[in-house]
């Protein structure tokens, strides 16, 4: 070789290093990058392969191989196919079909099946991979594997199904549960619509098994203003600030009970209610009935029962806490007044004896209650109301003679019934007199020393034993007090005596028994001022004081009151109002006959009738009853101060 | 620059395959020498058919040759599992210390001395190449990136701009065997005229013996 050429050489060969020397520069660059992103593609998650139309893999990545059980190295050239079982590849290539120019990617699930212990839920993504010309129709194939997915949904599937089974279960157990209650359970809505679900117990008590659509007010048989009430309520708690409080206003609701009706047959039904709440609103109501029929008819037995004992009580223990003698004077003296009420025939009859018969009403009445008698007083009461009704409206329906006789047969049956239990106390006893045992003494020494000479002064004297001390008779009138002043909540001392030992005879309280009851009564219910007044004047409790003074030809009993006395102007002008008397009359009244108009018939001061005292018969029927006797009542009464009557009877009686 | 003309007018067909096959056997004699250079070992030598798929190792090391009418890009495929055995006695160590940084950069190495080799034969008989440093990347590449390889081949024939030229390929693919090691060789050969031919009409007369005894201090690398 020449020299030229040798040299010739040597620089071609010089250009040729040169142009390589750029060339691999960018072949470095471009295959460093390439290889960065390889391996990016071989630690991909998911599975990657590239795959020509014969199924070989020309590319994976370390996921893939991993399913293969292979080493990375080993995959090229593997068969894809070799993933699946037969029929399932082929359900893959007939979806690798699919791929055409309009959908160049293709996504399908299909499982990794050839390892039946390892069956892997994959999501293929398929795109025709297009390298180059002679690549084309190869496919890149990336598949992410669901398995851990699918199988926590199949978990979860599981246990949404497990848990709709044991909340199937656990609805069916309280469903048992509410069915066996005696119960009926329902709910509804805020449109007052109830809704189909229900305990068995609803059916038996609202007599249908088909709720659903029904309203509160079909099933509750409620009246017009009953719904609208309940609705106003159910509107009212749906309110959530009342709804906060919900205690509070169930109060308030208009039926806790409700008495319903199907044919014929009427349940009583207790009724509770439950809030259903949601998302802090009202969102149902649960509506709780229980049949209370038989219980509410066991009470109303049970209550009649007590009632019946409480009265049979009342009159054993009124004639027990009594004596026996006043007992007989005031049975004695009601039979009397019975059997004339008894004779009345019609009503015509009745309204002419009206206002006799309304104070001797009143008297029993009175005395009944002294004695303990409630219901004996009760329907004494009961019997004054009709004549004071007859009184006040002369043109009565026939109508009211009828309740007359009921009210009568009630009064008198009562009255048998208090004689029955006396007769029964005291049919044992003989018939015995008191006598004090120094009185009788001195009536023997008086006889035997001849101190006493003759019959008229042994009469006198024998009467005088039958006398006993005022304290024994006047027992009756402190229970009065006690009585009253716990009714009427007045702080009022027991009863007052003076010289308790004092003798009386029995027959002068027996005269005066009437006129001092219903002074007492008044002096308690009008005399004696509440508590709150008496305070602001400084006064202490009430007292009342009874008194017995004998005179030479008379005897007095004083009962007096350190009350707020009889304002006279009062009285006048009640009377007036009340026609007692007109205006003119009144205005030719001394002070002390104004006082006395308190003894009219008919006249009160008290606008309202009370159990104790106030139709204004009490004070008159009194004086009447003591005039018969040739007695008299007086009265003085310092406003302010108190009040003070006086009663008196002559040594030598009038006879009635 | 001449065009190319067909090659019936030069060379006849059978001095054409006489003149390939030599070049082929060159190649494929320098890469058994110099694997068992590294190894000390014999190693057996096998054709091997061009497969489906052609894709013979996980990796692929490979050099490009260009003169001004001919292109050859010499690889080698491996898997890192199947080479271990030869490493282990390369390196006189434990397989479990050999990691895949050593193997590609034996890989490289061979790839680039088996290079030389060929670059110097050539040069001997009047053809000066240029030859890449060694460039290692996936196996696969060499199916799916074929004319990636081939692009990056024909740059050193770039002068010929644009005109159409017809070129004659060739590719073989053989493997050594040695120690339950497995390493494939492939050629692709470009041969875009007919005076690169002419030139290696002198490898019919190519001596390995002669070969055998060439100073290693001929070869060239480039950086």
């Amino acid at each position: 070789m020449s020299d030229a050429a040798e040299q010739n050489r040597g620089e071609q060969h010089i250009e040729q290093v040169r142009r390589f020397h750029a060339s691999h520069k960018i072949i470095t660059i471009i295959t460093q990058s390439k290889a960065n992103i390889e391996l990016l593609v071989d630690h991909l998650p998911d599975l990657f392969a590239i795959i020509d139309t014969n199924g070989y893999i020309c590319r994976g990545n370390y996921r893939l191989a991993e399913i293969f059980g292979l080493h990375i190295e080993k995959l090229l050239g593997a068969k894809f196919s070799h993933l699946f079982k037969e029929n399932t590849w082929a359900i893959f290539t007939k979806n690798i079909q699919k791929l055409d120019d309009e959908n160049d990617t293709i996504e399908f699930e299909l499982n990794c099946d050839a390892n039946p212990y390892k069956v892997l839920n994959v999501n293929w993504r398929i795109t025709e991979f297009r390298a180059n010309k002679k690549t084309k129709g190869m496919y890149c194939v990336m598949g992410t594997d669901l398995t851990a997915l699918r199988t926590r949904e199949k978990e979860l599937e599981n246990l949404t199904h497990n848990l709709q089974e044991l909340v199937q279960e656990k609805t069916a157990d309280i469903t048992n549960l509410l069915d066996s209650i005696e119960q009926g359970i329902i709910t509804i809505n805020p449109d007052f619509s109830v809704n189909e679900a229900h305990s068995k117990y609803a059916e038996l008590i609202f007599e249908t098994a088909d709720f659903a659509g029904k309203s509160l007010s079909q099933l509750f048989q409620f009246s017009g203003h009953e719904q609208t009430d309940f609705e106003s309520w159910f509107k009212m708690i749906s309110e959530p600030r009342r709804l906060k409080r919900w205690h509070k206003y169930l109060s308030l609701c208009p039926f806790h009970e409700k008495t319903i009706e199907h044919q014929n047959k009427k349940r009583i039904l207790k009724i509770e209610y439950r809030p259903i709440i949601k998302n802090g609103l009202l969102n149902q109501l649960m509506i709780i009935c229980s049949d209370v029929t038989e219980k509410r008819k066991a009470e109303a037995k049970l209550l009649e029962v007590k009632k019946q004992n409480e009265l049979e009580m009342q009159r054993v223990l009124g004639i027990v806490n009594n004596r026996q003698v006043s007992l007989t004077i005031f049975f004695e003296e009601t039979l009397v007044i019975a059997k004339k009420l008894y004779a009345i025939t019609d009503l015509s009859d009745l309204k002419k004896h009206t206002e006799e018969f309304y104070r001797l009403a009143h008297t029993v009445k009175g005395n009944a209650g002294t004695f303990g008698f409630e219901e004996l007083s009760r329907l004494s009461s009961e019997l004054e109301d009709i004549l004071s009704e007859i009184i006040n409206n002369q043109n009565a329906p026939s109508l009211i003679f009828n309740k007359w006789l009921i009210s009568l047969g009630s009064f008198t049956k009562e009255l048998r019934e208090l004689l029955e239990i006396k007769d029964k106390i005291f049919s044992q006893q003989s018939q015995t007199i008191s006598v004090l045992t120094e009185e009788y003494d001195r009536l023997v020494i008086d006889l035997k020393n001849k101190k006493i000479q003759n019959l008229d002064d042994i009469y006198t004297r024998l009467l005088e034993l039958k006398k006993q001390p005022i304290q024994d008779f006047c027992q009756k009138y402190n229970n009065i007090i006690k009585m009253y002043r716990s009714k009427l909540k007045k702080d009022i001392k027991d009863l007052v005596l003076e010289n308790p030992k004092t003798l009386v005879h029995k027959e002068t309280i027996s005269i005066m028994d009437t006129a001092i009851l219903h002074i007492i009564r008044n002096a308690i219910d009008h005399g004696i001022e509440d508590n709150e007044e008496r305070e602001n004047q400084g006064k202490g409790p009430g007292v009342i004081t009874i008194a017995y003074e004998l005179l030479d030809h008379s005897e007095e009993v004083i009962i007096s009151d350190d009350g707020r006395g009889i304002d006279a102007e009062k009285i006048v002008q009640k009377a007036i109002d009340t026609e007692v008397i007109d205006k003119e009359e009144a205005d030719l009244l001394s002070d002390q006959e104004k006082l006395e108009l308190v003894f009219k018939t008919g006249f009160t001061t008290k606008d309202k009738v009370t159990s104790i005292s106030g139709r204004g018969a009490g004070l008159g029927a009194a004086l009447s009853h003591l005039e018969k006797h040739g007695g008299s009542l007086k009265l003085k009464s310092t406003l302010g101060k108190g009040t003070k009557f006086t009663l008196t009877l002559p040594l030598k009686r009038k006879k009635p | 620059m001449s065009t190319v003309e067909p090659l019936k007018k030069e060379l006849d067909k059978q001095t054409l395959m006489k003149i390939k096959d030599a070049l082929l056997r060159m190649i494929r004699y320098h890469s058994k020498k110099c694997l068992e250079g590294y190894i000390f070992t014999e190693v057996e030598e096998e054709e091997t058919a061009v497969r489906e798929i052609p894709i013979y190792g996980f990796w692929l090391s490979f050099v490009l040759l260009a003169t001004d009418y001919m292109n050859i890009i010499l690889k080698t495929h491996f898997d890192f599992s199947s080479i271990l055995p030869i490493l282990k006695k390369i390196f006189n160590t434990k397989e479990i210390e050999i990691s895949q940084q050593m193997a590609e950069s034996f890989m490289n190495e061979y790839s680039n001395l088996f290079g030389t080799k060929i670059k110097n034969s050539i040069y001997e008989i009047g053809l000066p190449a240029g030859m890449s440093l060694p460039v290692l990347t996936r196996g696969f590449d060499n199916y799916l990136f074929e004319e990636y390889f081939k692009s990056s081949a024909n740059v050193s024939s770039s002068r010929t701009g644009s005109k159409k030229r017809e070129t004659y390929q060739y590719s073989q693919v053989w493997k050594f065997t040695t120690d339950e090691t497995t390493i494939f060789c492939s050629v692709e050969i470009d041969i875009m005229s007919l005076p690169a031919f002419e030139k290696l009409e002198p490898l019919l007369r190519w001596d390995p013996k002669k070969n055998a005894d060439e100073k290693a201090d001929k070869m060239e690398f480039l950086l």
